[in-house]
């Protein structure tokens, strides 16, 4: 058996002893995932536009996310509206900063890996950087509105006579709450994933200036940087929405 | 409305808020100043472009069919420093449409050059150094504005963990024979306390989530050394892990390390903050009730947080799977090249999720209920 059939195993039996019917959906929103982000890989290898392509799968993955990791609607509902609006205006923001920052495809210190390989492939990497940094900010931006909207929701019913004209700031307040340990989540995650080029640049002398200004540092820099940005967006926007919500319920409520 | 929401979240209303905006003010009128840092460049020469003309434009095809255009453009450039201070150059730039490796410049451009004694001068690359500031100044004003102490907190955790992630590569680079696993942990372990800390503060609960975090992060670590030696790694090639310059196993143990780190400690922190919720709202609760609401909690979180590491670790590897798609791999093949090794760490970091839900349930369960009051 190999090393990661062995894991995956000991992973979806964890998840099923201490997640019952929940871990069942984590595995298969896990599975399907990956799924969407290899389909999305072949689809532009095909030749369809990347921006079109990862716009349609990212609103896929935020649903699959979403939707099996709570069973409350009014959570997953406002988050997901949520998720699919940040992933709108990121892309609004990726596009011309990816554009002016030109951190496209490879760079010299990738001359290994690329040994070999043509790099004329007619794809544009640009664009190819803009989905990378889409798909890797989704699942950030889908637990980010949960934790904010599944506060909210906790705080309504328990409490169900909050005025809604201060249910904006109590989403902020939920929001500061749960900002430290999400960013935290994406630092040490990304911090993860670059241990290896970290190292790469401290023992091969860069300076400060140097790494600053290297493409593929200011490539991993601004994954981390989009985001965070897309997190801490993501509060205002769940606590609105949840007012939204939450005042068209009272309304068809009044009407019944 | 939502503007008029966020308007009254948003206007200060203390002094420190004030100052706030100010800073925020100052640090935005530093980002503009990049734009004139080039003197500040000693070691490259640093030029500004002012025009460029297409000079050639020419359709490749390679062995797999791809279609792409080898394009040569001659940029006009102004030197901005040194002892050339105010020349200007022609400069010839060859790049593919594609951007793969190399790229067009367009006028306005800062670049840095190169000048060896009887060379033509050559492109170095572009100067990204106002982006990277503005990017930041963005990030840091939006953690401030929105989310002021907890944001101002969460970005002093985030450069302190800087800093000693810079120190652990030094130990590692400097101390011969050092075990870079146990470095590395006992660096995120480190890093922890201080997330933690300044994210909740001295007290019991901090403690709790503490334990419950590095309790489930070195089972998580010791399970995959276990599985790993029983299955002998087969299907792992760590020789293919990017940007390696010593043995590549303990570092892919402590990459997973460090970022399931982060996911555990948010699991932990959430469902420890709601058994003391819950703990406060129903004093005479008992431990079994109380541990369930943990459980609960870390249920709905827990394929989350996994997603989000999955996510960060196979987009890495998005653009190096095309290109081994388009050179006429099979799909087999990449994923085997590409992603293998970020899933196995995506799995061994979920693993470490998962194991928190009960492990901090259970700690808080046991530590924060309150014997006194059952009868």
């Amino acid at each position: 058996m190999s090393t990661m059939t062995a894991l995956f195993i000991i992973l979806a039996l964890l998840l099923l002893i201490v997640g019952g019917k929940m871990g069942i959906q984590a595995i298969v929103s896990l599975v399907f995932n990956f799924f969407w982000l290899f389909l999305t890989i072949t689809l532009i290898a095909w030749g369809f536009s990347p921006l079109i392509v990862v716009t349609i799968t990212g609103i896929i993955i935020l649903a699959m996310t979403i939707f099996l990791s709570d069973d409350n609607d009014q959570v997953t509902r406002v988050a997901f509206a949520t998720g699919v609006v940040i992933m709108l205006i990121l892309i609004a923001i990726i596009v011309p900063v990816e554009h002016y920052a030109s951190v496209q495809g490879f760079a010299n210190e990738d001359s290994d890996a690329l040994e070999g390989l043509s790099l004329n492939i007619g794809v544009n990497f640009l664009q190819i950087t803009m989905v990378t940094t889409i798909l890797s900010t989704l699942g950030a931006i889908a637990e980010a509105a949960m934790a904010v909207a599944a506060g909210m929701q906790e705080l309504i019913s328990d409490n169900p006579d909050i005025p809604t004209s201060k249910l904006f700031g109590h989403g902020m307040h939920i929001g500061q709450q749960i900002i430290s340990t999400a960013i935290n989540t994406l630092f040490f995650g990304f911090m993860g994933s670059f241990l290896g080029l970290s190292i790469w640049f401290i023992r091969l002398n860069y300076g400060f200036a140097d790494m600053i200004n290297a493409k593929i540092f200011v490539s991993e820099f601004l994954l981390l940087i989009f985001s965070m940005i897309a997190v801490i967006l993501a509060v205002p926007c769940t606590a609105w929405f949840m007012k939204l919500d939450l005042q068209r319920q009272a309304r068809s409520d009044v009407n019944n | 409305m939502f503007k008029q929401n966020l308007i009254k979240y948003l206007r200060p209303k203390s002094f420190r808020q004030i100052l706030m905006y100010l800073i925020i003010a100052l640090m935005g009128i530093g980002v503009f100043l990049t734009r004139y840092d080039a003197p500040l460049y000693s070691q490259h020469i640093v030029g500004v472009v002012e025009s460029t003309t297409q000079q050639s434009k020419q359709k490749t095809t390679d062995q797999f069919n791809n279609v792409d255009y080898s394009i040569t453009q001659i940029l006009k450039i102004k030197i901005l420093n040194g002892a050339r201070h105010g020349q200007t150059v022609r400069v010839q730039n060859n790049y593919f449409k594609s951007g793969g490796l190399n790229q067009a410049y367009r006028p306005g451009q800062q670049l840095f050059l190169n000048h060896e004694a009887g060379n033509d001068i050559s492109i170095i690359g572009q100067k990204r150094d106002t982006l990277v500031a503005l990017m930041a100044w963005i990030t840091i004003s939006l953690l401030l504005i929105l989310m002021r102490l907890p944001g101002l907190l969460t970005l002093i955790s985030v450069l302190v963990n800087v800093g000693l992630l810079y120190i652990a590569i030094k130990l590692d680079l400097n101390i011969t024979n050092i075990n870079v696993v146990l470095l590395f942990s006992g660096i995120g372990i480190l890093m922890s306390f201080v997330t933690l800390s300044l994210a909740l503060g001295w007290n019991k609960k901090m403690a709790i989530t503490l334990g419950a975090t590095l309790i489930s992060s070195v089972a998580a670590l010791i399970i995959a050394n276990i599985v790993m030696s029983l299955t002998h790694q087969r299907g792992l090639e760590f020789e293919l892990m990017d940007y390696i310059t010593q043995l590549p196993q303990p570092i892919f143990l402590a990459e997973a390390f460090l970022a399931a780190l982060g996911a555990i400690m948010d699991a932990s922190t959430d469902i420890v903050a709601t058994q003391f919720e819950v703990q406060e709202a129903h004093p005479e609760i008992s431990r079994r009730k109380l541990f369930n609401a943990g459980l609960g909690v870390g249920r709905s979180i827990m394929g989350a947080l996994t997603s989000v590491l999955f996510l960060i670790f196979i987009s890495e590897t998005f653009a190096m799977s095309l290109l081994y798609l388009r050179n006429g791999n099979t799909w087999g093949y990449t994923i085997e090249i590409n992603m293998v090794l970020g899933m196995v760490q995506t799995i061994i970091a979920g693993i470490g999720i998962v194991l928190a839900v009960p492990i901090a349930s259970g700690l808080a369960a046991f530590f924060a209920h309150d014997k006194e009051v059952v009868k």
